[in-house]
């Protein structure tokens, strides 16, 4: 087989494109193959930059601070789900590493501006558009889209600059420094952990892009010859779920396996689950399917809704649906979507806000905070809440800062029932039914994260009790947040992930038809580990402890309301959690063996 | 013996109904032969849902809300739910 030699570039531009937006000024920096073969692209080269540019000094909402967007070695090519970006940056939800990813048209034309990220400090003096083409950057105006959702925003500037570019905006809650404010893209959002909030707070209103360099594969026809078979794959039972019902499928099924969050976490089953699940649903109501670009799955489900008496739509996904409906103990599917319209407008990550009005709802009912109208149950206390938080007015205000900081202000140990890791909100995965998911949301560099890790996928199989988890289990969440880094760093969708057989060894080739490299399966499993190490180091330097690596104390403490037997004490999670260090290659408190990496 | 048989996703989407109930004459059976019972009755579960004669990879079996079995190696006995789901609770 040839390999490339060191002066052919095949699947990267070799470069990246560092903008400060106080000044405008735009410099460009190279990327040697070395640090591409570790960090891939993505989430891993997100990180690297990051790490370059010490971004764990700083306050992730000052000027300082450093947001990149990343693609990957993949973009652009025929390999089915792989127009994908990272957005990387401290978070100011968490103060720890965040890593959002987002799919579609915006990949592709970052990407043909000639470089493999582009990294973005300073602070812009107004509102501002980015305006990056081919490479040559600009600022423009963007005073006449402040306030705008994300929808309206992308509308206008594609009248304003044409079919050509692409765009990456914030809605109001970006605006606004939304702790937990998305990004967003053709409908589509990099959704956690706040990077809307850090573009808004440079004064980024949306980042155009446009451009016409194209990267060469190494091996065309072996890569359109692996990009059909990949296709191919797709179109069969592994991705079915996605494809037929959407990520929706999960309620009917986590609310039987008692792992369907409720309540702000007091249970795990909601006894109207039916009305929101996708039969439910389809049964009332249109429903169309879309698909990211360069996509053969099409996991994406868009539902009619009435909004303010006009016909709309709104994209469902389970995460929305548990968020926004049990975990506030809400059934009326039209409360839940519009709801999460609501989020999408003004660009807000739905698993936070529906977690931090479920948090804020318990408080109430346990009389910590004095909103009597905020209650669980009551769609209009949710509907209302989202728009004090969208809107910045008064609860709002302390709600656009999570579950934690709200815990911190009211004091009485509310922060042992906030549902956080490290300040960000869990997703819809009880720890307690689904026990190897509980040591990856506590170990998860973000935080609380369904995304990093996989773990849940060996609670769902006949090597574990999910109930009663074992240390043994701790090699296996490593091996489902190694494939998730890779994932996210090459990037491919995760939906995809199920038709792969020989997981390792396929990235390698895949990386290798792109790049003419010639790594195996090994050395890809080498580079995920390197990526997630880089991604602790990051945490150790911004100030993480150890002590930050659990779950809320109630998890801990209480079992299940609904299943008794879904118990986690604090003595497992801490074995489980030391085991996963040793696993990882770290000390048992969970530092990296080189003792500079300590802080 | 009764075992009630509940399908979720794909599954119910290719038999049409949320559960049912099977009778059978031993006290108890592999989890496997309730599986091809389900197959035998339902050919469209047969055509979409099996690989062979065992649940395709992308499926599993769990019991009574408890424990998986995706080999289909287990016993299940009177009163006992089965559940056929997706393998995949990515969300
Ligand atoms: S499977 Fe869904 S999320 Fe993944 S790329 Fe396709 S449409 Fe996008």
């Amino acid at each position: 087989m040839r390999v490339a030699n060191v002066s052919e570039a095949h699947g990267y531009h070799y470069r990246y494109l560092e903008i400060d937006v106080t000044s405008g000024a735009a410099s460009c920096h190279p990327l040697q193959a070395d640090v591409l073969q570790q960090m891939i692209g993505g989430s891993g080269l997100g990180t690297h930059l990051l790490m370059e540019h010490e971004a764990w000094k700083h306050d992730p909402l000052s000027s300082q601070a450093s947001i990149v967007f990343a693609f990957s070695p993949l973009v652009g090519s025929p390999l089915t789900t792989s127009a994908k970006f990272a957005v990387v940056s401290r978070s100011p939800l968490t103060g720890r590493i965040n890593d959002s990813l987002a799919s579609s048209r915006f990949a592709l034309a970052g990407k043909r501006t000639g470089y493999d990220a582009l990294l973005i400090t300073g602070r812009a003096e107004s509102p501002s558009i980015l305006v990056i083409d081919n490479g040559h950057v600009t600022l423009q105006p963007a005073d006449h889209l402040c306030g705008l959702p994300a929808e309206q925003t992308e509308q206008q500037l594609r009248t304003a600059f044409g079919q050509e570019y692409s765009f990456a905006v914030i809605g109001p809650a970006g605006e606004h420094l939304v702790r937990y404010a998305t990004i967003s893209h053709s409908g589509r959002h990099a959704g956690r952990g706040g990077s809307g909030a850090v573009l808004g707070s440079k004064n980024i209103k949306a980042i155009a892009v446009r451009g016409d360099q194209r990267t060469s594969w190494f091996d065309t026809q072996g890569l359109v010859q692996q990009a059909r078979n990949l296709s191919q794959r797709s179109f069969g039972p592994a991705t079915e779920k996605y494809r037929e019902l959407g990520t929706a499928a999960n309620v009917l099924v986590f609310n039987r396996l008692h792992c369907l969050p409720t309540r702000n976490f007091q249970k795990g089953s909601f006894e109207n689950a039916e009305n929101l699940s996708p039969e439910a649903m389809n049964a009332v109501r249109d429903k169309m399917r879309e698909s990211c670009a360069a996509c053969t799955i099409g996991c994406t489900h868009i539902y009619s809704i009435p909004v303010d008496g006009k016909p709309s739509q709104t994209r469902i996904e389970y995460e929305n649906l548990f968020a926004l409906g049990p975990l506030c103990e809400i059934s009326d599917q039209q409360i839940v979507l519009q709801a999460s319209h609501l989020c999408d407008h003004y660009g807000l990550d739905t698993i936070s806000t529906g977690g931090t009005i479920a948090f804020a709802m318990e408080c109430v009912e346990q009389g910590y905070l004095q909103e009597p109208w905020l209650r669980f149950g009551s769609g209009e206390a949710l509907h209302k809440a989202i728009h004090l938080i969208g809107q910045q007015k008064s609860l709002g205000i302390s709600l656009a800062k999570g579950s934690r900081a709200l815990a911190m202000e009211l004091g009485h140990n509310t922060i042992s029932f906030a549902p956080q890791v490290k300040g960000l909100e869990l997703p819809g995965y009880e720890p307690r039914a689904l026990q190897t998911m509980a040591l990856g949301f506590a170990v998860g560099t973000r935080g609380a994260d369904h995304n990093r890790s996989g773990a849940y996928e060996v609670d769902f199989s006949e090597h574990v009790d999910r109930r009663h988890a074992k240390v043994s289990q701790a090699r296996l969440a490593v091996e489902t947040e190694n494939k998730a880094a890779m994932m996210d760093s090459l990037i491919l969708c995760k939906f995809l992930r199920g038709v792969f057989d020989d997981y390792f060894a396929e990235c390698a080739s895949m990386l290798n038809l792109v790049t003419g490299w010639n790594l195996n399966a090994e050395q890809m499993v080498r580079a995920a580990e390197a990526i997630v190490n880089t991604k602790k180091h990051f945490n150790i330097l911004s100030g993480w402890t150890p002590a930050e690596d659990t779950l809320p104390e109630r998890m801990l403490t209480t079992a299940l309301e609904d299943d008794t037997d879904a118990v986690l004490n604090r003595q497992t999670l801490e074995a489980l959690v030391k085991a996963y260090n040793l696993e990882r290659g770290w000390d048992e408190a969970g530092f990296l063996p080189d003792s500079s990496t300590r802080p | 013996m009764k075992i009630k048989i509940e399908y979720y996703g794909i599954p119910r989407q290719r038999v049409g109904i949320a559960s049912e109930v099977y009778e059978f004459d031993q006290e108890e059976m592999e989890i496997h032969d309730v599986i091809l019972a389900v197959a035998r009755k339902h050919p469209e579960f047969q055509r979409n849902c099996m690989a062979g004669d065992r649940l395709n990879q992308h499926l599993t079996v769990n019991l009574n809300g408890t424990r998986f079995y995706q080999t289909e190696n287990g016993t299940a006995r009177d009163g006992d739910a089965l559940l056929i789901l997706s393998m995949d609770a990515g969300g």
